[in-house]
This record gives structure tokens, C-alpha cells and sequence, in this order.
């Protein structure tokens, strides 16, 4: 059975323990300040809406939608109140970087010895996965080429409990993009494994959808991105070995109508093993 | 200090380094310890088609700031007959031709302007085809080949409107103006854009043939990016003779996926081969390319660097026994491994130890110094953020003993596009200009001034446009100019380039610190 780490970013993976409490939804399209948090960590990006400060990373999302600066951003998601990074409230959803260059988002604000980062803790040299490795290169230096413990932001498509494979998968997508997230690229390694061993059939039902701003204004994604979704898993399903004979896929090209609330859940594809 | 860590490797090392026999003149002459330049720029250390030399399992040449070691790890090969060495094609090269021993596999402008002076610019490398500035030019007049006699640069001649060089089609999303052309290839009736056969000449500089086993490694222990491109989600490309996944770090712009694609496209191209390479041909030139590693071996300013009692990322075994594909920006690898036995105050009392001291501290700043990544197409884009703000090492140059990005994939960092790279008035200049349906350069916008648009000739998109793939660090010494466009002359304008491109403001002795450091790689 696969390790599932969903330990590994800390404060990023709470964010299914929190949702029942959200309640506070936020649509927008934004320029992001990036603000410098120290010397030895990356930096974090926020915006000012509605009297709130908000960190613009969603929490659970790994390696997708970093803000931009030069690109404006849509945000979407439901704030978790008891959270905070960069100075600003934190929230589970979505952002897009906005294609189009726009050289008014290019705010920086430097460091100001308030708002501290913390360097992840799998990068901390004093991580007590490098222990041993550090007590061998004393009289070894040449540990030091040697590949060094990792851990990898991977999730599985095989369940905690049982090590069963999840029969269904639903991938979610930004605002007008084809891209998964690495997450669920994770997560398609085992859904195409266990297609193949079990001789599955896999049902793909692409969507694409409106986002409703809180401005009033609506988002309509582009005519045929359900269809562009679907293709793209194809290629990456095939690729991993399905048959293609096996897969069947089915394409809502119309845009289901945003609401406001989770409408980011509308832009997915449905896989399931039948 | 026990450095010959793979298990059944042991008796290798020892053996390749009673070979020294194979030294050229010059570098036999500079024994380790010996604190001056292995001046071995003799017309001894070329390599000339067809010669019948032996390849050495083990053999040195020497550089400006040192010598470098080269494994050929099968052991002494006999050239005659090898199509490595063998002139294959119609204009007189072999493949050596442009990828010297002595330079790093790669090709130095010293080594070309020795060739220049030696021959009257009869060699072969300097064939019309490419190592001219344009076929049409009057050949044997150095002006006709200034590129490549100044900047060390290889005219390719890509297809326009881009060709599909994986399965996908390709969709051109940008249209492209040439501004101005100072070599006039561009705008020849015969070789140009505009002639029956439309081609976009742009000019590369050789890349080394030199650790290939690392440059065509699946990554390892990234999850699902082991097969996945970080940068939009595709499966990597898949080698259309096996079928397997494979890397695309051997070229600029990725278009030659595996070794055996790679010698086609050369050999047809570059040696200007009428017929396709034969299977025993292949193999061969994969297996070759496979089997050699290399670093520098000796600096004159820290002496031996092979040896025991050297920090184990430096010397020409330490790409022979790293393991392959492996990301090495943590605290334990720090990319190059471990320098501490040379930091100031615990290196030995030696000649050397300042020197050393001075590449502890490079070894530093390659990995520690973070400075804030923007606006650099294809990479900040695919997720990153813009800015980052990691170092060299955990930013772009992050491959375990080896220092390219193991991402991969190709990215604009500016060596070639405006505004980054206002200076190469030697080069052609494109206006491209994207389609209103395309997703435009994430930050340059649908116009873009390049001298080379680099992936988008390969992929016809606006957002890879100037994109081209990190290199490996290794024989840095051996093998000036740097950059795809041969920008840099030396390693401190490498660096300064990094500098001002970044706004990183690094100090001149981090400067110092990291030259020393990459030389000695």
C-alpha cells in the first residue's frame, strides 16, 4: 500500500477539517502583492478585498496556481477563519492567473520583521530525516552524493483503511486550463494502475462553468474547454497504459451557471471505474 | 575518505588512473600539485576524423584553469571505424569534429580560432552548411564565419511554419517577422524564410556530449512527476522506437529526445549525410555517448581534485558514481554534495587552502543565496509563481551532481529576448507576434524581440517562445563561451548576467566565490 503523506504541508493540509466551518465566500479578480517573509523562505503572495487581508495560496494545493505578479488573479473559496499566512485570512478553492499581461500587479512589499515565514520543515537541515545522514558523512563525506530521504507531496487513489482503490477520482480545474494539479496526477498513477489490473471500463464526464464574482460580474469559460478537459485526460489515460477502447468520455460543453458558492467545483472531471 | 561508493566499482578507479599514458603532452607535463596552468592548447589535443587514435578509458586535457578528466567507462576504445570518429558525411566531419575531448565533448572558441589559424579555415568544421553564417557567404574569410569563430555558435536551420517532432501536430500560434539579420541567412532567397525550402536560421552553441547517462535519466523519487511535466500536466514525451517515457534534456530546445534521435538529426544536419544512419551506427554512437563522464580533474588553484581528501562532488569520478535522475537540492546533497572539508580554517594548511577555501564558499552561495526568480517564461508560469525566490541550486540547477533542472523543460530566462539581452547585435533579430487566440509570453506579452525563439520552433507556441533548456554544470572550464548563445565569454560574465538579470546584488567576493566554485566542477 502507498504511503499517503497528507502530513507533510502542515497548516496547507487542514483544510477538510475546516470547510464544515466555513461560511464566507469570496469571488474576485485581483492584482496579488507578493510580500517577502525572510531571508531563507519563499515568498507569499496576498490582496486586499473587502476591508480583509487574504493569503492567496489555497490551502491543500500544491504545485498550481502560485500567484503572478504582471498577470491579475481570480480567487475563488470559502474562508477559513481560524487560519492566517502572509498576514491574511487563508481559504479552500481556487486561483487563476489570468493569461494577459498587465503590468499594473507589480506590488512588492518588503520584509518587515512582523510577518515571519517558516521555512518547510522537510527542508530544515535539522529534520530528523537527515539525522543518520549527517552523523555518516562525518566519516563519510561521499553520503553527501547519495540520494538524501524525501518526502514527496504524493496522494494516493488508494484509501487509508483499506488499501483499496477509490472507484471514483474528480479532478478540478482553473479557470480556463487543461492542467491538473500534481495531486491528482498523483492520483491517476494508481486510478490508471487499477484500471488496467482490474480491466476496468473508465467513465470520464467533463464539465465547464461560470464563475459568478462577487462583483456581480460573471466568468463564462471558454466554448469547448469541457471537451479540451476530456481530451487531455485521454491522452494522459492512454498514455498510462488504458486501452482506449476502455474509456468512454462525455463532454457538458454548456456552462453550468456559477452561483458564487464552490463554483470552481463545477470546472471537473468525474472518473469512475465501472 | 572512502568515495567509490557503488557497489562493484571499486577496482575501476584505481585502474583508470594508471592510465595516464593517455595524457596529451602538455597535461602529463602538470602533475597534481603542481599550482599552474595545464597549458595543453597544443594542435595535439585535437581530434581530426578519421585519425584511428585511441579513446583512453582514462584521459586529461588541459584548460585555462586547469585539466579535465574524461572516463570513457567501457575502457580503451579503438576510433577507427567508430561513427563517432568516422567522417560520415559529405562536408568531412565526424561527430568529434564539434564535440572535442579536450573541450568538455562541447567546443571552445579557442579551440575554433586555433583550427582557423592551423588549417587557413579549411577544416571541416567550418563546412558552409553551418559553421558559416549563412551556406551563401564566400567561404574562407573570417567575416563569413564570425559566429562561430567569436562566439563558438552552430547555425541551425529549423523548419517554418514549425514541424512536428513529437506525435501531437503542432498549431502555430505566432506569426514571425525577421527585424533585422547581420548574417542575411534569414533573409536569403535560398537559405531563408522566405525561400522554397522556409527555414528560421538560429545559432546554438555544440552542447556536451559528456554525461549523457544523467542528461537521458527518468527522474526519480518526484512522484507523479517522475512522468509527468511539471509545467502543464502532459505525460513526458515517450521515445517512439521503445515507447518508453523519456527526458528531453539533451537538446537546447528538447527536440532530439534520446541519443539515437539526436545523432539522426546530427548526422543528417551537421555532417550533412545523405543516408540515415545504420542500426550498428546507433548503437554504437549510443552506446559511446553513454559510457563517458567528466569533470574537471585538476584546478591550479586547488590542486588534484580526483583524489581522497576532496570534497566528493568535484573530480571526473564523481559523475560516474552519482546516482542518476535524483533531485538534489536538500540540506544533505546541496546539489554538488559536501564542502565542508575545504571551509576556511578546517582545510589543510596548504598552498591551496584559500582557493579552496573560496569554492567552500561558492559551493555556498550556489546553494543557499536566494535572490528573487521573476518573469522567467515557461518557468515562473508553470505553477512556481512569480517571483520565487529559491537559490541557483534549489531554483533551476537542482540535478544531484550534475546541476541542470531536472524539471525538465525548456525556459526563457532572457539570454536571448529583449529586454534581457539587449547587446548580441551580431545575431538575427525576430519580431514574433502571437495570434489574438493564443496564451501570450506570461510576461512579455504577444510581441516578443528574441534572436531565437527557441521551444516555440519545436512546439509553435506563444508561451515557449525564447525557452531553452537548462545545462549541465560539469567541464564548465573547459568549454567557454557560455549561455545558448555563447552570451557569456567567461564565467564572471555568466554570473554577472545572473546578476543584473535578477537584480541579486551579489557582492564581488560571492562573485569570486562562485567562479571559483563552477570551475572547479
Amino acid at each position: 500500500m502507498k504511503l499517503v503523506l497528507r502530513s507533510l504541508f502542515g497548516l496547507l493540509t487542514l483544510g477538510a477539517a475546516f470547510s464544515a466551518q466555513a461560511q464566507t465566500y469570496i469571488n474576485f479578480v485581483t492584482c496579488p502583492v507578493v510580500r517577502d517573509i525572510g531571508a531563507e523562505v519563499d515568498v507569499c503572495f496576498y490582496a486586499d478585498y473587502q476591508g480583509e487581508t487574504y493569503h492567496l495560496s489555497p490551502i491543500g494545493l500544491i504545485d498550481w496556481g502560485q500567484p503572478e505578479l504582471k498577470h491579475r488573479l481570480l480567487v475563488e473559496g470559502e474562508v477559513v477563519e481560524d487560519q492566517s499566512y502572509c498576514g491574511g485570512k487563508r481559504f479552500i478553492g481556487r486561483t487563476t492567473v489570468l493569461p494577459d499581461v498587465d503590468l499594473e500587479c507589480n506590488d512588492y512589499m518588503p520584509f518587515n520583521n512582523r510577518i515571519i515565514g517558516e521555512q518547510r520543515i522537510d527542508k530544515r537541515p535539522e529534520h530528523p530525516k537527515y539525522r543518520s545522514v549527517f552523523e555518516a558523512m562525518k566519516t563519510d563525506p561521499s553520503v553527501s552524493i547519495q540520494p538524501a530521504p524525501v518526502s514527496l507531496p504524493v496522494e494516493s487513489a488508494i484509501n487509508d483503511e483499506g488499501g483499496q482503490v477509490e472507484r471514483d477520482l474528480v479532478v478540478y480545474f482553473a479557470f480556463n486550463r487543461d492542467r491538473i494539479d500534481g495531486v491528482s496526477a498523483g492520483k491517476l498513477l494508481d486510478f490508471a494502475e487499477a484500471a488496467k489490473n482490474g480491466g476496468y471500463q473508465v467513465v470520464a464526464k467533463s464539465y465547464q462553468a461560470e464563475t459568478h464574482l462577487d462583483s456581480g460580474e460573471t466568468l463564462a469559460e471558454h466554448a469547448g474547454m469541457a471537451e479540451k478537459r476530456s481530451n487531455k485526460m485521454l491522452r494522459i489515460l492512454t498514455g498510462l497504459g488504458i486501452d482506449p477502447q476502455r474509456i468512454s468520455l462525455d463532454n457538458n460543453d454548456g456552462n453550468i451557471a456559477g452561483s458564487g458558492k464552490h463554483d470552481w467545483k463545477n470546472r471537473r472531471i468525474e472518473l469512475s471505474l465501472e | 575518505m572512502m568515495r567509490d561508493f557503488m557497489p562493484g566499482k571499486h577496482v575501476l578507479l584505481p585502474a583508470l588512473m594508471l592510465m595516464a599514458v593517455q595524457l596529451p603532452v602538455a597535461a602529463q607535463n602538470n602533475a597534481a600539485g603542481e599550482n599552474e596552468a595545464a597549458a595543453d592548447t597544443s594542435i595535439g589535443a585535437w581530434w581530426a576524423p578519421d585519425e584511428g587514435r585511441l579513446f583512453p578509458a582514462y584521459s586529461e586535457y588541459g584548460n585555462a584553469t586547469g585539466r579535465l578528466g574524461i572516463i570513457n567507462s567501457a575502457g580503451d576504445l579503438d576510433t577507427r571505424e567508430h561513427p563517432f570518429f568516422t567522417a560520415l558525411g559529405s562536408n568531412g566531419r565526424a561527430c568529434v569534429t564539434c564535440h572535442q575531448p579536450g573541450d568538455g565533448m562541447s567546443l571552445s572558441v579557442a579551440t575554433i580560432r586555433e583550427r582557423w589559424e592551423a588549417t587557413d579555415g579549411k577544416d571541416p568544421l567550418f563546412a558552409m552548411i553551418d559553421g558559416a553564417n549563412c551556406p551563401d557567404l564566400p567561404p574562407g574569410e573570417e567575416s563569413s564565419h564570425s559566429l562561430l569563430l567569436n562566439k563558438g555558435l552552430i547555425r541551425i536551420g529549423m523548419p517554418w511554419p514549425p514541424a512536428p517532432y513529437a506525435p501531437d501536430p503542432v498549431e502555430t500560434e505566432f506569426d514571425i517577422e525577421v527585424v533585422r539579420d547581420p548574417t542575411g541567412c534569414n533573409l536569403s532567397t535560398r537559405w531563408g524564410i522566405d525561400s522554397d525550402n522556409p527555414t528560421i536560421s538560429v545559432f546554438r552553441r555544440p552542447r556536451p556530449v559528456l554525461n549523457i547517462a544523467h542528461m537521458v535519466e527518468l527522474p526519480h523519487g518526484v512522484g507523479a512527476h517522475d512522468i509527468f511535466f511539471y509545467a502543464d500536466k502532459n505525460l513526458l514525451h515517450t521515445d517512439p522506437e521503445t515507447g518508453e517515457f523519456v527526458q528531453g534534456l539533451l537538446m537546447a530546445d528538447a527536440r532530439g529526445l534520446t541519443p539515437r534521435n539526436q545523432a539522426r538529426d546530427a548526422a543528417k544536419n551537421h555532417l550533412e549525410l545523405k543516408r540515415p544512419l545504420s542500426e550498428a551506427e546507433l548503437q554504437a554512437l549510443e552506446a559511446f555517448e553513454l559510457q563517458l563522464f567528466g569533470a574537471q580533474s585538476f584546478d591550479t588553484g586547488a590542486g588534484n581534485l580526483d583524489g581522497a581528501d576532496t570534497p566528493p562532488g568535484l573530480g571526473s569520478n564523481a559523475p560516474r558514481l552519482a546516482p542518476r535522475g535524483t533531485l538534489g537540492n536538500n540540506p544533505v546533497n546541496r546539489v554538488f554534495g559536501d564542502f565542508s572539508m575545504w571551509k576556511a580554517g578546517q582545510a589543510s594548511s596548504d598552498e591551496y587552502a584559500d582557493f579552496k577555501a573560496s569554492v567552500e564558499r561558492g559551493a555556498d552561495v550556489f546553494f543557499s543565496r536566494r535572490f528573487y526568480i521573476n518573469d522567467v517564461g515557461a518557468y515562473n508560469d508553470k505553477g512556481l509563481g512569480n517571483p520565487f525566490k529559491r537559490s541557483c541550486a534549489s531554483g533551476c540547477h537542482n540535478t544531484l551532481a550534475m546541476g541542470m533542472d531536472m524539471g525538465p523543460f525548456p525556459m526563457d530566462l532572457g539570454t536571448n529576448t529583449y529586454p534581457w539581452q539587449p547587446n548580441r547585435d551580431d545575431l538575427p533579430l525576430f519580431k514574433v507576434t502571437c495570434k489574438p487566440n493564443a496564451t501570450p509570453h506570461s510576461y512579455l506579452g504577444p510581441v516578443v524581440y528574441t534572436h531565437d525563439p527557441g521551444r516555440a520552433l519545436i512546439t509553435g507556441r506563444c508561451r515557449d517562445i525564447g525557452a531553452t533548456m537548462t545545462q549541465q554544470m560539469r567541464a564548465l572550464a573547459a568549454r567557454p563561451p557560455y549561455f545558448v548563445n555563447g552570451s557569456a565569454d567567461t564565467l564572471r560574465e555568466l554570473v554577472d548576467f545572473y546578476d543584473r538579470r535578477f537584480n541579486i546584488g551579489y557582492t564581488d567576493q560571492e562573485k569570486i566565490d562562485l567562479i571559483n566554485f563552477m570551475r572547479a566542477l
